[in-house]
């Protein structure tokens, strides 16, 4: 029994180096996985060589619309939504400051910032939902956790500028 | 965004371009160059462990930690 068995685990930039990490790190401990990154074809055939159950949806983490209809994917196929890991990061490239382009930059903040505002504010909203229902019935903080209700969590990682890669 | 100093080492000079840059030109390094490079300046010589961090970071019985920026950097951060 994992520590994650029946979570619904949403990795965001799933086929990078770091996401696929996360995956199967999750899949191992028996979690279900919506994953999501810019290749759809690349997404499947990662996704085909895990052991979990998944749902995938492939997009652009900086298009607000992305975030939303992850959840809405959480949702739909898995009826909740427990971790999400705001994975999906680039980086500029590796030059002298006025050699990056502002077009760059401006990608850089729109997927490596906006794109974990998009998706927090979106899933915030969500879990302050359905906390307010858990809350109503079941009252009391000191009830463990079971297994299968991990607390939320989400998580970002941001490799150091010396070890990242797209996705 | 974790809080991030820098110090005068090695690994902290400009470097004008790198194997794995994305606006390079340049074919791909072969994997063991790339990895030389990004293990350059890390003190365990390997880029190692990381993911692990990520359902540490998620698992239900370590929820009274929010917020916290985990470095896992083999040692780059203690020199």
């Amino acid at each position: 029994m994992g520590r994650f068995e029946g979570a619904a685990v949403l990795i965001a930039g799933a086929t990078g180096g770091l996401g696929s990490g996360a995956a199967k790190a999750f899949a191992v401990e028996g979690a279900r996985l919506v994953l999501s990154d810019l290749d759809e074809a690349a997404l499947a055939d990662f996704a085909a060589a895990l052991d979990a159950e998944t749902a995938l949806l492939a997009g652009d983490i900086a298009d607000e619309k992305l975030s939303q209809d992850l959840v809405k994917l959480a949702v739909q196929k898995f009826g909740r939504l427990d971790i999400a890991v705001n994975n999906a990061g680039i980086v500029h490239a590796f030059v002298r400051l006025p050699q990056v382009t502002s077009k760059e930059a401006r990608r850089v903040v729109e997927v490596d910032l906006l794109g974990v505002f998009y998706a927090m504010s979106i899933r915030s909203r969500r879990w302050s939902a359905s906390s307010a229902k858990a809350a109503r019935a079941a009252p009391s903080s000191t009830s463990p956790r079971s297994p299968a209700s991990p607390a939320r969590r989400s998580c970002r990682s941001t490799p150091p500028p010396s070890m990242a890669s797209s996705g | 965004m974790p809080a991030r100093g820098y110090a005068s080492t090695r690994s902290a000079q400009p470097i004008p371009e790198r194997p794995w840059s994305t606006a390079s030109c340049a074919p791909p390094a072969p994997e063991a160059e790339a990895l030389a490079e990004l293990t350059r300046g890390v003190p365990m010589k390997r880029v190692d462990e990381i993911t692990t961090g990520i359902p540490y970071l998620a698992d239900p019985a370590n929820s009274f930690m929010t917020g916290h920026a985990l470095a896992l950097d083999g040692g780059i951060g203690a020199i």
